[in-house]
């Protein structure tokens, strides 16, 4: 337990799902799912292949509807959303997924400042751009291209793109399975940083264990339920 | 929602042998078109070139009269008649015909465009024309067109030293002086004649018989109700229109009822497809590769339109790079057909400006086009 989450208690959860339940065709993934993810804290999820990690992730990231159950997100409750209003959402989201998925035109500074667009003016996020790379390591990389740059720093550009919009809630999914020790201690040690410093909660789907010392709180997804 | 990034300009330049086949693509479809429209522009300018410098308010056909090569006579009584009516202040007639002209130098005949023009002038609104006219004063004097295809001999040179005696249709005429006007794709070279001297090339011809009829009207009279005036008191064997509808007409014909307006519009479309498809397959490539990198944007608030803005300025980018040097080429093939045809082609500002709109719009459909891949990708499927 870190200081972040002693406070928490005083807060609303950023994110709460109950009864959530959710199939494809008839295979049902998750079941009365119920979770609270209170500013602050970093929550970890692990599970076997097929629990439907990456199915909660979606959901609550607004990428999928909602089947059954309720699912709140810094306060708005996504069934009742409209599109635009679910992109209002996503957009205080910062994403880590698998894969970096950076735009290879661009540099690993632009591919940065791209996630700030119409939120920061141009000058503060190339500002923020470099803060956020320098924090990952990154600040002699920041005009190199993807492709000049190994995957460990790849992933870590991705990193700094979801952590530079400071965004209220992470949801990342295994943002270190790629990773070498040193990238992933990094990575480990910016999701620390945010999640203390901008008090965002973060919903994390793992199986590294090298991550498993970042969590406030580790749960297993099994037979779909926590 | 702008990332004050180029993404457009980096995206392309990422690429560059796709780029460089898209740009050549779009270069062609320029050229295509705007070849095509020159061609158009020519064939149906030099089809009423003559018209074009008649002069006229009202004019008479017959209602058999199909185009200027092929037209059809009506009495030149209609022209008395209607000079009777009240506002019509002078008349004048023309007279068309084709016949061998034979090439003074070679001797070998070749068919020329002969216009016999009323005695008495005001027939052209050219004053160039309308004088040299004028000046004519034997039957066998003619004016020759210094515009015409080389293959008539080289008579402009050979008149500098005076008129070059040749025949027409086995008639001895002497060409006395010049005019410009140029070839068309239905005459090779023209000449005027008085009706007399016409009349001295086409013995056949009955006169009496005129194949346009030229009515001035006296100033401030109302046009259209002279019109129906005229369409009352004539017979229906002449059909009585503006100057403005016979040039209309002329070219309705020629965009009508010959394969050229068909083939023209269908190299058109042609050359517009190719410009789609090759904007079009540059844009959707970039987007089938980039569509992770896109829906993650999407993902973080990104909307739809910012990924057709971003397609927009791709197909902007492509076009404006591509149109000049498309227009570049089309400046050198209407140079060349000019000099090998003596086909006037000619570039004009609303030519240069409209064939870009038409293709930025072809590239913009295309954009959009290729856009439904990413608007209907499943976020979900990131993760």
């Amino acid at each position: 337990m870190n200081a972040a989450v002693d406070m928490t208690p005083e807060f609303p959860p950023v994110l709460s799902a109950r009864r959530l339940s959710f199939s494809y065709a008839h295979t049902p993934v998750l079941r009365n799912l119920s979770l609270d993810v209170v500013p602050g804290e970093i929550v970890l999820v692990t599970g076997a292949s097929g629990a439907g990690k990456t199915t909660l992730l979606t959901l609550c990231g607004a990428l999928r509807s909602i089947q059954e159950g309720e699912l709140e997100v810094l306060g708005r409750n996504l069934k009742e959303l409209a599109p635009r209003e679910q992109r209002e959402v996503r957009g205080s989201i910062g994403f880590i997924f698998q894969s970096h998925h950076l735009l290879d035109a661009l540099t690993a500074g632009q591919n940065v400042v791209m996630s700030m667009a119409g939120r920061v003016p141009l000058a503060e996020a190339s500002r923020r751009a470099e803060a956020a790379l320098e924090m990952l390591g990154l600040s002699h990389r920041i005009d190199a291209l993807p492709e000049d740059m190994s995957g460990g720093e790849q992933q870590r550009v991705a990193v700094a793109r979801a952590l530079v919009r400071e965004p209220r809630l992470i949801l990342a999914d295994e943002p270190t399975a790629s990773l070498d020790d040193i990238s992933a201690n990094i990575v480990k040690e910016a999701i620390r940083e945010a999640a203390r410093r901008l008090s965002c909660a973060v919903l994390l789907v793992t199986h590294d264990a090298r991550l498993f010392d970042l969590a406030d709180r580790r749960l297993r997804l099994a037979n779909g339920a926590l | 929602m702008n990332p004050g990034v180029p993404v457009a300009y980096l995206q392309l330049r990422k690429q560059p042998r796709r780029l460089f086949i898209a740009l050549a693509g779009i270069a062609m479809s320029s050229l295509g078109i705007l070849c095509q429209m020159g061609f158009e522009d020519s064939l149906f300018r030099s089809a009423t070139r003559l018209f074009e410098e008649l002069s006229a308010d009202i004019v008479l056909i017959s209602p058999q009269y199909q185009f200027m090569v092929l037209p059809a006579q009506f009495s030149d009584r209609r022209l008395y008649q209607a000079l009777a009516i009240p506002g019509v202040e002078s008349i004048a007639s023309v007279r068309l015909g084709i016949a061998p002209l034979k090439n003074p130098v070679t001797h070998i005949n070749r068919n020329v465009y002969v216009v016999g023009a009323s005695h008495g002038g005001n027939v052209f609104a050219n004053a160039d024309w309308e004088r040299k006219l004028r000046s004519l004063r034997e039957p066998d004097e003619l004016l020759f067109d210094a515009r015409s295809r080389p293959e008539f001999g080289p008579i402009a040179e050979l008149f500098r030293s005076g008129s070059v005696p040749t025949e027409i249709g086995n008639q001895r005429v002497r060409i006395v002086d010049m005019f410009e006007m140029g070839a068309s794709f239905s005459a090779d070279g023209t000449v005027l004649a008085t009706d007399e001297g016409f009349a001295r090339l086409f013995p056949q011809r009955r006169a009496g018989l005129v194949d346009i009829g030229l009515l001035h009207l006296r100033p401030n009279v109302n046009v259209p109700e002279m019109l129906a005036g005229l369409r009352r008191a004539l017979p229906n064997d002449v059909l009585v229109m503006t100057h403005q509808e016979l040039n209309d007409r002329e070219q309705k014909y020629w965009r009508g009822t010959t394969p050229a307006g068909f083939i023209f519009k269908t190299v058109l479309f042609i050359s517009l497809v190719v410009g789609c498809v090759s904007v079009y397959q540059i844009l959707s490539s970039d987007i089938a590769e980039n569509l992770r990198q896109y829906a993650t944007l999407k993902a973080i608030g990104y909307p739809d339109r910012y990924f057709l803005k971003l397609t927009f300025e791709k197909a902007w980018l492509l076009t404006s790079l591509a149109y000049p040097v498309g227009f570049l080429m089309s400046m050198g093939v209407y140079f060349a057909a000019t000099h090998l045809t003596l086909v006037p082609l000619v570039m004009t500002s609303l030519r240069i400006v409209s064939v870009y709109a038409i293709l930025l719009a072809a590239a913009f459909i295309a954009g959009v086009l290729a856009m439904n891949r990413l608007r209907n990708t499943d976020l979900s499927e990131l993760f």
